[in-house]
């Protein structure tokens, strides 16, 4: 019972999405009851979660309740809130998305917080079958073609983790991610076998983490999918992967980490390097966005190298930072047409749109790691803990990454304020609908808020971690 | 709440209401930015009036404010005499932009303004922070609504421009937030007043590293040659206005983190590394000049004579001695003021004729009496004629630089004879040449609310021409703190200084 108590907040995550499918039956013809229905709950998602901050503890012995976690949950609940009020507004989707947005988060959640290889694998695919489900929803043949992508390459990289999660099965009779780090302690295992199953779980969890070289599906899998959705991958899947990476590496491969620090290293760089050197060359916004992603995944390996309550708190903060302004990019995406992907859509918008195109630039400018938004903050923390750390030659390329990249998202910016709008006769009317609308406020709300006023927030969070 | 503070977020918090207005109501457009930015302007005269001139080295106005916290950085603001007349030359540059941009911005009204205002709030605050991560955000915050105004409302070219320099600075910006970051692992403080004591105890080596990665990011700023190729673009192609600040503040931006950062923090590398400035500073010098004698475009010369002007800056900066500061910190209003009135002119001009190319003008002395009188003048400060305000900065520089090494002096004096050949040439060829093009014959004089952008400039050009006591008491006393804190063993250098401070008023360059 007490572990019962312990995952309130799961099981209140869980009951949640079944409540949406049910009611959602009911209602599913009036929209803006079930975004109420939605804004409620997700707001009740994060207040448990903020409740349970310190309620710490280890469940059934696979999952680790700890303000860490906790804290991760409320990026997921920012996020699912952020992508599911977009997606109610995407009239062409069917309500029961939602659930899935949903099913995902409680995946999520399970995943930044398992310390057993068996719960990861099921937390994983939580999180993945909805993903799935969701970038093919629309049932066109572009969803279709990207959702086929990403489950093949997803059953892929998970037949991967499994295979080495068999392996270490075989070789230490435990699923315990603890279990990983006696066998390297102990003698007598076969080193070399170890190394090939933690290897096999190193691919499947850096493809979910679309680190390079594992990154391909990414920018498919975002241009096929409906903004909402892409959101939510690019946001929350990925803030798990990383909380589920930093346990990983902390608890699994204590003991020995020149091994993996070295791969984490050349992992991180490529990661930042390619993303961003690929994002100059794109020309569709949701791709580019897809590659930024990528990027914005290498810096975030940097805290997990670091380890310790710094970074910890580092990925939390940047975490949500990169949720807030990469949920409101995909925001003001959905607004300007999930079709109309092409950067050429979007000349002349300050003039036609002036109100989006500037909240779309004050995302941009934020994921560019420009002050005194909240991108900078993120960055600064991020970067100043590497220098601490002795990571400085990573700092710096990172640091040069961040000049790369203002490059592709000045580019929109200039597309939007410094180009006319090209003729094109069959262009839609733009117009944001209403759960868009509050979603891109309260994201650029938050974004300028914590750019000028990041004292509190982060307050809160060290004092927890 | 402190006039400091205040003077920095007014701009900031005038932005908002701009979203509100619609954007075809012109006139409520421009007379709400001028009467904010004239509401600044007073404000920051408020600093001027309440200022203690008597401990003008100190920091005054503090402010202080919890921003960051877990790694004690905050919002902690000040200002001494060199930042003081820094900060009133923006208020003055911004209020004179947005009077001379009312028929000169057509499109993207409301834009414009707020790029405007969050540019002057970001300028004040870098010339105010005394935390160094505070001054990087200023520093950088400045980046996009620059980069918006050569954007958006540039010339032909702009899109290269804004480009070129974004990048360019964001680069340097990487090194200078290396450092900055170094710092703090160091001695885990942002404050500058607390890094400027600790700093000193460095061993040679890390200082010079240091040093080598700050003043990198602030010469691209200045710029210095070789970091001066987004310079000629930027200028040429940005809008008047922006062309006024980038020119008249900007610019400043990079001397003064070079005088408020690598001098008094790496005072031993500063030494190893001032002759290495001053001789780029000296090619900049020639280069600029030469380069400025070949332009045919109006805008694009006043920006390469930029170059040039940069050089003396810098040469007397890099003197290192009391003379060539004082000289530093007095050119850098003095280019603020006559490059300021040069790309105010070229703006009126082109105005008129849409067209920046030199040979389209000529005989404008007939037609346009006034307009030229006042060019004439501005002009002739930039040449340094003696009794205008370039005088004064570039006679200080050089016997600053003649101090420290004779040779450079002699090739600085060359730059002022050259910088008299090209920007003669170019009055020569627009004003006194015959008037042949009928478009000119029929071109308007000033009308009254350009008079109102020009005359308060030539006022200030004549008065730290003839007296510049006025201002160079502001800033004696900070550039005697940067002497002693380079070259202790060197007091007498002070004494000598008593020539252009309070106690004997006696002008500086007789």
């Amino acid at each position: 019972m007490t572990d019962l108590y312990l995952v309130v907040p799961e099981l209140y995550a869980a009951g949640f999405a079944l409540v949406y499918l049910l009611i959602g039956l009911l209602i599913k013809r009036w929209r803006w009851l079930i975004g109420i229905l939605t804004l409620a709950g997700l707001a009740g998602l994060f207040c448990v979660s903020l409740a349970y901050m310190t309620v710490s503890g280890i469940a059934f012995g696979m999952l680790v309740l700890s303000p860490f976690g906790r804290l991760l949950d409320l990026v997921f609940a920012v996020a699912a809130i952020i992508s599911l009020l977009i997606y109610l507004d995407m009239k062409d989707l069917p309500y029961e998305g939602g659930f899935f947005l949903l099913a995902g988060t409680l995946g999520a959640m399970l995943l930044a917080k398992c310390v057993d290889f068996v719960m990861l694998f099921l937390a994983l695919e939580t999180l993945s079958f909805s993903l799935y489900a969701l970038v093919s929803l629309r049932g066109t043949r572009r969803d279709a073609e990207a959702g086929i992508k990403y489950f093949v390459l997803g059953a892929f990289s998970s037949a991967f983790l499994l295979m080495g999660i068999a392996l270490l099965y075989a070789l230490t009779g435990s699923f315990a991610f603890s279990a990983v780090a006696s066998a390297f302690a102990a003698p007598g295992y076969n080193i070399g076998l170890l190394i090939a199953a933690l290897s096999f779980i190193g691919i499947g969890l850096l493809f979910k983490a679309s680190a390079v070289p594992f990154h391909f599906w990414t920018p498919d899998v975002f241009e096929g999918a409906a903004a909402p959705v892409a959101g939510y991958i690019a946001t929350a899947s990925k803030v798990a992967a990383f909380g589920l990476l930093l346990s990983v590496f902390t608890i699994a491969f204590p003991t020995n980490p020149d091994l993996w620090w070295g791969l984490l290293w050349y992992a991180s760089a490529l990661t930042m390097f390619v993303g961003n050197t690929a994002a100059l060359l794109e020309k569709s916004v949701k791709r580019m966005l897809a590659y930024s992603a990528i990027a914005h995944a290498g810096y975030l390996f940097i805290p997990v190298m670091i380890g310790g309550p710094w970074s910890t708190s580092t990925i939390v903060l940047y975490g949500l930072v990169y949720t807030l302004m990469t949920g409101g990019a995909f925001a003001v995406i959905a607004v300007v047409g999930d079709e109309r992907t092409s950067i050429n859509s979007y000349k002349g918008l300050a003039k036609s749109r002036p109100l989006t195109a500037f909240l779309l630039t004050l995302f941009l400018l934020s994921l560019a790691g420009i002050p005194p938004l909240a991108g900078f903050i993120a960055k600064f923390y991020l970067f100043a803990d590497a220098f601490r750390s002795g990571l400085t030659s990573l700092a710096i390329i990172g640091l040069i990454n961040g000049v790369i990249s203002a490059y592709y998202y000045l580019r929109v910016v200039v597309y939007m304020y410094m180009m006319e709008p090209e003729g094109e006769p069959e262009a839609p009317r733009l117009r944001a609908r209403f759960w868009t609308a509050i979603a891109i406020a309260l994201a650029a709300a938050a974004t300028v808020y914590l750019g000028f006023f990041p004292g509190p927030l982060v307050d809160f969070i060290r004092g927890l971690l | 709440m402190e006039l400091l503070t205040a003077v920095i977020l007014l701009p900031l918090a005038a932005t908002v209401p701009v979203f509100f207005l619609p954007e075809k109501a012109r006139r409520t457009l421009w007379t709400y930015a001028i009467v904010v930015s004239g509401i600044e302007l007073l404000l920051s005269l408020g600093l001027l009036w309440w200022f203690d001139l008597g401990r003008a080295a100190d920091f005054q106005f503090h402010g202080q404010a919890y921003w960051l916290p877990g790694i004690n950085s905050s919002f902690h603001v000040g200002i001494d005499g060199m930042s003081l007349l820094l900060i009133l030359l923006t208020t003055f540059l911004t209020f004179l932009g947005f009077l001379s941009s009312t028929r000169y911005i057509e499109t993207k009204r409301k834009e414009y303004i707020i790029s405007m205002l969050v540019m002057e709030a970001a300028m004040v605050g870098v010339f105010s922070a005394l935390d160094a991560l505070l001054f990087f955000v200023f520093w950088e915050a400045m980046l996009v609504p620059m980069y918006f105004l050569i954007g958006i409302w540039g010339h032909e070219n702009k899109l290269y421009a804004a480009f070129k320099f974004i990048l360019y600075t964001m680069a340097g910006s990487v090194l200078l937030l290396s450092a900055i970051i170094w710092l703090y692992i160091q001695f885990g403080t942002f404050d500058l007043i607390a890094l400027t004591q600790a700093t000193r105890g460095l061993p040679i080596s890390a200082q010079e590293i240091l040093f080598l990665a700050m003043t990198l990011a602030f010469a691209i700023k200045v710029p210095l040659f070789p970091f001066h190729t987004w310079l000629p673009h930027a200028h040429a192609e940005a809008p008047t206005a922006g062309s006024v600040l980038l020119a008249g503040v900007l610019l400043k931006m990079g001397v003064y983190g070079l005088l408020r950062f690598s001098f008094p923090m790496f005072p031993e590398a500063a030494k190893v590394f001032a002759p290495w400035l001053a001789v780029l500073a000296l090619i900049g010098i020639t280069y600029g000049a030469l380069m400025t004698w070949v332009q045919t475009d109006l805008k694009r010369l006043i920006a390469y004579s930029s170059v040039a002007h940069l050089g003396f800056i810098v040469l007397g900066a890099s003197s290192l001695n009391q003379w060539g500061l004082q000289g530093a910190m007095i050119q850098m209003v003095n280019h603020g003021l006559s490059t300021g009135g040069l790309f105010f002119i070229a703006g009126m001009l082109y105005e008129r004729r849409h067209t920046r190319d030199l040979s389209a003008f000529g005989g404008l002395a007939k037609a346009v009496p006034r307009l030229s009188v006042l060019f004439g003048i501005i002009m002739l400060s930039s040449v340094g004629l003696p009794g205008l305000n370039g005088f004064v900065g570039e006679f200080l520089a050089l016997v600053g630089a003649f101090k420290s090494n004779v040779i450079w002096a002699g090739v600085g004096a060359t730059g002022i004879i050259l910088a008299a050949v090209y920007l003669l040439t170019m009055f020569q060829k627009v004003v006194f040449s015959k008037l042949e093009n009928e478009e000119n014959a029929r071109m308007k004089d000033l009308s009254l609310r350009e008079m109102l952008v020009l005359s308060p400039l030539v006022l200030f050009i004549i008065w730290i021409g003839v007296y510049p006591q006025t201002f160079l008491r502001y800033t004696d006393p900070v550039s005697a703190n940067i002497v002693q804190l380079v070259n202790p063993e060197i007091p007498a250098q002070v004494d000598e200084t008593r020539v252009v401070s309070p106690e004997t008023r006696e002008v500086s360059h007789d």
